[in-house]
């Protein structure tokens, strides 16, 4: 009787596991998807202030820029357009016009589940201010494709610098 | 008249079996005695009961579970320290040569049993077994997991919200406006982590398209109030 107990929670046991590592089989089965390592990562800064000159025609078409909290600002100026290589692993930084150091990373990039969705950027920023301290010691975002996404909130020259990040492939 | 001296002298069959139990009354005992003394065939018969005797005996202790000795021991303690003759009365006397034989007799049975299961080795095949079964299901789990690529990562700021509407006057503390329930789920750019650092900060997802296709823009919005210089 005993025998047959064990014999039973063994079989048991290795049911189980067969079934929970299977999902990990699967999983390690699947052919290495090829990602690219590499994207390009655009960033827009802006100057944002309330002298009343309005948005600034080179900065496009940007329609969060007239909705709270933009909008707490009624003039936006563009201050530069960078276009920067974004490697895996590798950071890009940007000096900005505060003086601190805009740092962007590729940090992973992310195969869709469905087919029709699109492969998503693990990007991380931060920015490091002239004497080694932090501003924004760490942001990570999971980004599609041409979102953009901003950091806000560096006080210059009466106003605030926004600066606009966007990933490429 | 009297009596026959020889019946007295010479045993029956009876008389031996009885003898060679130990169940022989006393003052018959020294007469069986004398004649075996001098008798060697009924000394012969003596052993071949005895014999007989010890063959039963070892078949039926054979035969005899550990089970019983135990619940035997238990109940022979329990009569002994308690004195009391509620069980030990059931028990015969055993005979003088066999008094292993107490174990044949089935008070374990009119008894109850140990607390103290004879297999007490269950507990630990129990144990073994629930243990199996939990590190199979762990390693079950563990493997379903494995299949969910964390988008949201730890160290999300307690501020974390969406954004409709807002009137915010920055840089002062930006005011956090009311959850918007996310109808899909997903926004275009998702922060899966944030550290703000000895600062204050707010996370907006701005809507910026119909509000048909939920399109948001996310915005990461810091207090420069502690910058303190460039």
């Amino acid at each position: 009787m005993t025998r047959l107990f064990l014999a039973m929670t063994a079989a048991l046991g290795v049911t189980l596991a067969a079934a929970g590592g299977g999902a990990l089989a699967d999983e390690a089965g699947k052919p290495a998807q090829v990602v690219p390592a590499e994207a390009s990562v655009e960033i827009v800064i802006l100057h944002a202030t309330n002298d009343g000159s309005g948005i600034d025609p080179k900065i496009g078409k940007m329609p969060a820029l007239a909705q709270p909290p933009f909008s707490s600002y009624n003039s936006y100026k563009l201050l530069d357009r960078i276009t920067r290589p974004l490697a895996k692993g590798k950071s890009s930084t940007t000096k900005l016009p505060t003086g601190r150091d805009l740092m962007v990373a590729l940090k992973d990039v992310i195969e869709p589940k469905k087919k029709d969705e699109p492969r998503r950027y693990v990007v991380t920023a931060s920015i490091q201010k002239p004497d080694g301290n932090t501003f924004l010691p760490l942001l990570e975002v999971n980004a599609k494709p041409g979102e953009l996404f901003f950091v806000v909130g560096q006080k210059y020259n009466g106003g605030t610098i926004v600066i606009g990040i966007k990933v490429n492939p | 008249m009297s009596e026959n001296p020889t019946k007295e002298v010479i045993p029956s069959d009876l008389e031996l079996m009885l003898f060679a139990d130990g169940e022989l009354d006393g003052e018959r005992v020294a007469v069986v005695e004398a004649f075996l003394a001098h008798n060697a065939d009924a000394r012969h018969k003596l052993s071949s009961l005895g014999l007989v005797s010890e063959l039963v005996r070892e078949r039926a202790v054979a035969s005899a579970s550990p089970a019983d000795d135990i619940a035997d021991a238990l109940m022979a303690q329990i009569a002994a320290e308690a004195g009391t003759n509620g069980v030990a009365h059931a028990v015969p006397a055993p005979p003088r040569e066999i008094a292993a034989s107490a174990k044949l007799i089935p008070v374990a049975s009119a008894a109850p049993r140990a607390s103290k299961p004879a297999n007490d080795n269950a507990r630990s095949i129990f144990a073994l077994a629930a243990v199996a079964i939990a590190a199979a299901a762990a390693l079950m789990i563990w493997g379903r997991a494995a299949d969910h690529h964390p988008e949201v990562a730890s160290n999300l700021p307690a501020v974390q919200t969406e954004a409709r509407p807002i009137v915010v006057a920055p840089p002062a503390p930006i005011k956090v406006v009311e959850p918007v329930a996310d109808t899909d789920g997903e926004h275009g750019v998702e922060v899966a982590a944030v550290d703000f650092g000895a600062r204050t900060g707010s996370i907006f997802y701005v809507p910026t398209g119909s509000a048909a296709s939920n399109a948001t823009t996310t915005v990461v919005w810091l207090n420069d109030e502690a910058a303190g210089g460039p």
